[in-house]
Formats: structure tokens, sequence, C-alpha cells
């Protein structure tokens, strides 16, 4: 099984995971002063953001190396 | 109890759906739940539920969902995502040959760098991806994408790391570690190779490899090997090459060059 969500949705997601967007940026709804980071620690900007992938619900980023991790976590 | 089945507790009315593939979540469609059991696709508007169902759906896709389906993806990401997708059953023996010597923290580089080979193998421009690339990992990441384009991590990379690991029987471990301490100035620094771009000018190519020429020789290295990838950098190499063996004295030992690139191996003679 597949999920994906348009761009109307993106905020129901980052909720979801109990996050939301604070200056551009994905942050911790509990801490807006906290910016989710990537794996490699990198900040998400809301227009980079392209999914959450499991393992602990990493955050995805639009670049090729996320997208490639992404598609290998859907089997 | 499945993802389809508690969909249903919730009160999502799929009576209509015979399976699901996809799960579609839009807020701008005009009623709660979409159905086309032609692709087994359920597009849902979490905004015509109540609250405690919206919640409800957030906890099945947070604890369920996201492991049933691995990701949870925006839909404008679906076309690179079905594409790689495709490619990666093919990339699998290169990336098992590789994984054992490349650093852990590198691995998701060398995944990359194999799609973008494949693409480019395949005929396609990857200048966006390296770029991407290079955006991710910096000067490191688009050296490691030149090198595994040009086939070092077969040529180089993994004689060198089979070597290391017969001269050290029995510890794999010393083995590794010398590997990584080599392929981490190569990939850093690349220190015997150059990569020509096209958005580097005649003149900046002939004074880097001039440059690393005359390093390498102080050094004890008396050979440079120069790449390009795609046409356009294959003539800036060929066009150079004359100047550069002028200035350094090189000869060019060994050259090979088609449409899509072109390698010349610089040898500076004993003088």
């Amino acid at each position: 099984m597949r999920i994906t969500f348009d761009e109307s949705a993106r905020d129901f997601i980052l909720d979801t995971f109990g996050k939301t967007v604070r200056d551009g940026y994905i942050v911790e709804k509990s801490d807006p002063r906290q910016r989710v980071v990537t794996p490699r620690g990198e900040e998400i900007p809301i227009d980079e953001f392209a999914g959450i992938r499991k393992g602990s619900a990493v955050f995805v980023k639009t670049d090729i190396v996320s997208i490639i991790e992404a598609a290998e976590a859907m089997g | 109890m499945k993802f389809f089945d508690r969909l249903k507790t919730i009160g999502v009315d799929v009576s209509k759906l015979t399976s699901i593939n996809l799960l579609k979540i839009n807020f701008t469609i005009d009623r709660s739940v979409h159905i086309d059991n032609s692709k087994s696709t359920l597009e849902i508007n979490p905004a015509i539920f109540n609250g405690k169902q919206r919640r409800q759906i957030k906890t099945l896709l947070r604890e369920q969902g996201l492991l049933e389906a691995g990701a949870i993806l925006d839909s404008k990401e679906t076309e690179i995502v079905d594409l790689v997708r495709s490619e990666l059953p093919a990339l699998q023996a290169d990336i098992s040959k590789f994984q054992a010597m490349i650093p852990v923290a590198d691995l998701a580089l060398l995944h990359a760098c194999l799609y973008l080979r494949a693409r480019f193998r395949s005929g396609n421009h990857v200048d966006d991806l390296k770029a991407e690339i290079s955006k991710v990992y910096g000067q490191r990441g688009r050296n490691f994408s030149n090198l595994c384009t040009a086939g070092y991590l077969e040529d180089w990379f993994l004689p060198l790391y089979a070597e290391l690991q017969s001269r050290h029987p029995g510890d794999p471990i010393t083995a590794k570690s010398k590997f990584i301490g080599i392929y981490n100035t190569i990939v850093s620094e690349l220190p015997w190779t150059v990569f020509i771009c096209s958005s580097t000018s005649k003149p900046k190519a002939v004074s880097t490899v001039v440059g690393k020429i005359n390093r390498n020789i102080q050094n004890g290295v008396r050979f440079l090997n120069l790449h390009g990838l795609g046409e356009k950098n294959s003539k800036k190499i060929a066009s150079i090459l004359p100047e550069i063996q002028k200035e350094t004295g090189a000869i060019a030992a060994k050259m090979e060059q088609d449409t899509t690139r072109i390698f010349v191996r610089l040898e500076v003679p004993q003088t």
C-alpha cells in the first residue's frame, strides 16, 4: 500500500507527526524553537519537505539522496 | 487488525472499495471519500470527518500507515519515486559489491551516485542530480559522483580494498581503517584526478590541471587522470591538452574518447 498527500494536506501530515512550520522551517510542535533535522543534520525548509519515511518517522527532503532512501523504505 | 479494517472502525465508508493499494489524503475534494476500484485507490478528505475521527486517522497513519507503506510522501514526488523504485533492483548488485568498503556515513551517497551513474549510462542528463548530491554532501559529494561515474569504484577502490584485506589477513578492522584513510583523502581531495565540468572555463581548467600536476610531482607522483563527461567537456579537454602538455611536459600515456566521455592519463617523464 502507498500513502500520498497533496499540498492541501501538508499541515495535517505534519501535525500527525507532532510537527508544524515556523519561519519557513519544520519545527517540533511541542517546542517550536526546535527545528526538525534529517539524519544528516539538515534543517528542512517547508518547500523542501517531501514526506516522512519509516524508521522513527524520518523526515524526507526533496533531494535525490533523500528520495532514494524513501524509495528503499517503501520496499 | 489490517489498515483497511481499522479505517472501517473509524467510520470511513470504504464499503464499495474492494482492496486498497493507494491512499491519498487531500483536503480539496468535495466529499469525505472518493473510491476508484480500477486502481484500488481511496482518497479521503479528513476535514469532512469529525474531530475524533480526524484524531483516529492521524493515529492510524502514525502507528500503522507509515509502517505498512514505508513512507508517506507528497504526491508531487510520485513520479521520481516511481522512477527510482524501477531502477533500484538493477543497482542492487553494485550496492552489495561496494557497501562493505564504503563508510556507513557515505552509504546513502553511494546509492545516490550509483543511481546517477545508471541514469547517465542510459543517456539521460544528470546535471540536476549531481547538483542535488552536491547540495547535500558538498564538494565531497560531487567528487564521489564523478569518481563513481568514471568507474573508480570498480577500477581503483575495490582492488585497493581487496589488497589491504590480503595484507591484513584475520584483521579486517585494520584493513578497513587503512582503506578509509586513503578513501577519505581521494574523495575529499582527488589528488590524482581532475574532472572537468561544464562550468569550468578553459583557462581555469588548464590552471587546475597544471597546478595539480606540479603539486603531484613535488610529492613524487608523476601522473594525473583527466576526465570529462559529456560531449562538451570531452571537446574542452581535447582542446586544452596541447597547452597542458606544453606547460608541464606531460605526455598523454593513455586516451579513451567517445561522444559521451573522455579519459586521458597524463604522465610526466623523469627528466
